[in-house]
């Protein structure tokens, strides 16, 4: 069972802080405690109070100017996605795979021989190393 | 407990990691929303911390410069406001570091030789007198109280961070967290009290 000093400790935990906002059940042994000590009693209603205006009181708002240069830099600072492209992906190796099969008559022929499969993932491959050293250049010059 | 935001709602966070997603993706009307959504919250820190407006605003463009590239980062553990109150809480306590600062005065407001500021912010148009009247009294005790009581309270209230986050954020112990929140709520109460 908590003691005073336990509790006030408490109140401060997420759990607690969800009941105060009334977001969630209070926690068993707050709940406890709370309803046999009419101090800690006063306390949760003044935490539950507090919780509800401070936030509004302590903010601040923002100028309007600096809103403004944050949505223009926004656009400009945004790293590109670290997902795979997979379109720009497949029009590449599309063309990887032309390319491939343009000069695979300068190739040996057992090379030759592979088949069309072969010759795409060979120009999939070149079409993605293309694609990363133009991101890696992208990201060198800033 | 005190470590991960328990309590909160998963479609907050999943809300939250969509519009991360939206914005990295190119979408400008979520890259609005962001910045719309969490300035005020930025630049509450750095003023309720103490920064004049000057540096507030510096230091409210580096913190959302960084948060924008580790946005790629962001996997949605915390809400999004409490991801960049941690950014912001960092990026403050690096300011007060930083040499360009060291010339400027330490301590609380209610030092007797600390400069006073020059006065009130104008209060915002939807605001009443007496909203503005609170927000004064708060402003004033939250003034008396030093560096980091009024991070970790503004930390707590304004940014709805965790003690445990506090407390890794500003390298203190969960305890030290709690004793601070506990000073710095009373000495709020009793300035809001003698409005009374």
């Amino acid at each position: 069972m908590l003691n005073c000093t336990d509790f006030n400790d408490r109140l401060w935990d997420e759990d607690c802080r969800c009941a105060l906002a009334g977001r969630g059940p209070v926690p068993a042994d707050v709940a406890v405690h709370r309803d046999a000590c009419s101090a800690c009693h006063q306390a949760w209603t003044e935490a539950a109070d507090d919780l509800a205006t401070l936030p509004h009181l302590l903010l601040v708002p923002a100028p309007a100017a600096l809103q403004a240069r944050l949505q223009r830099g926004m656009a400009e600072r945004l790293p590109p996605s670290p997902a795979l492209d997979w379109t720009a992906g497949i029009v590449w190796a599309t063309i990887g795979a032309v390319v491939a099969l343009a000069v695979a008559g300068e190739f040996p022929a057992w090379i030759a021989g592979l088949g069309p499969l072969c010759l795409s993932l060979v120009g999939a491959s070149l079409a993605f190393s293309a694609s990363a050293a133009r991101n890696a250049l992208r990201e060198a010059l800033g | 407990m005190a470590g991960e935001p328990a309590g909160v709602p998963d479609i907050e966070r999943s809300r939250d990691r969509e519009l991360a997603r939206r914005c990295l993706a190119g979408d400008g009307a979520a890259q609005r929303e962001l910045v719309r959504r969490f300035t005020a919250l930025v630049w509450s820190l750095c003023i309720r911390a103490g920064l004049p407006e000057t540096e507030a605003d510096d230091v409210c463009q580096e913190t959302f410069w960084r948060a924008f590239k580790a946005l790629p980062r962001f996997r949605g553990e915390a809400r999004l406001s409490t991801w960049l109150c941690t950014l912001a809480l960092r990026r403050i306590a690096d300011h007060r570091r930083s040499p360009a600062r060291r010339d400027l005065p330490a301590g609380a407001a209610s030092d007797p030789d600390f400069p006073q500021p020059k006065g009130p912010p104008p209060p915002s148009p939807e605001s009443g007198a007496a909203l503005s009247q609170r927000r004064q009294r708060v402003r004033t005790a939250l003034a008396g109280l030093a560096e980091p009581a009024r991070s970790v309270l503004v930390a707590y209230y304004l940014g709805e961070m965790p003690v445990g986050e506090i407390a890794r954020t500003l390298g203190m112990p969960e305890g030290t967290v709690k004793t601070h929140l506990h000073r710095g709520r009373r000495a709020l109460r009793e300035g809001l009290r003698e409005l009374c």
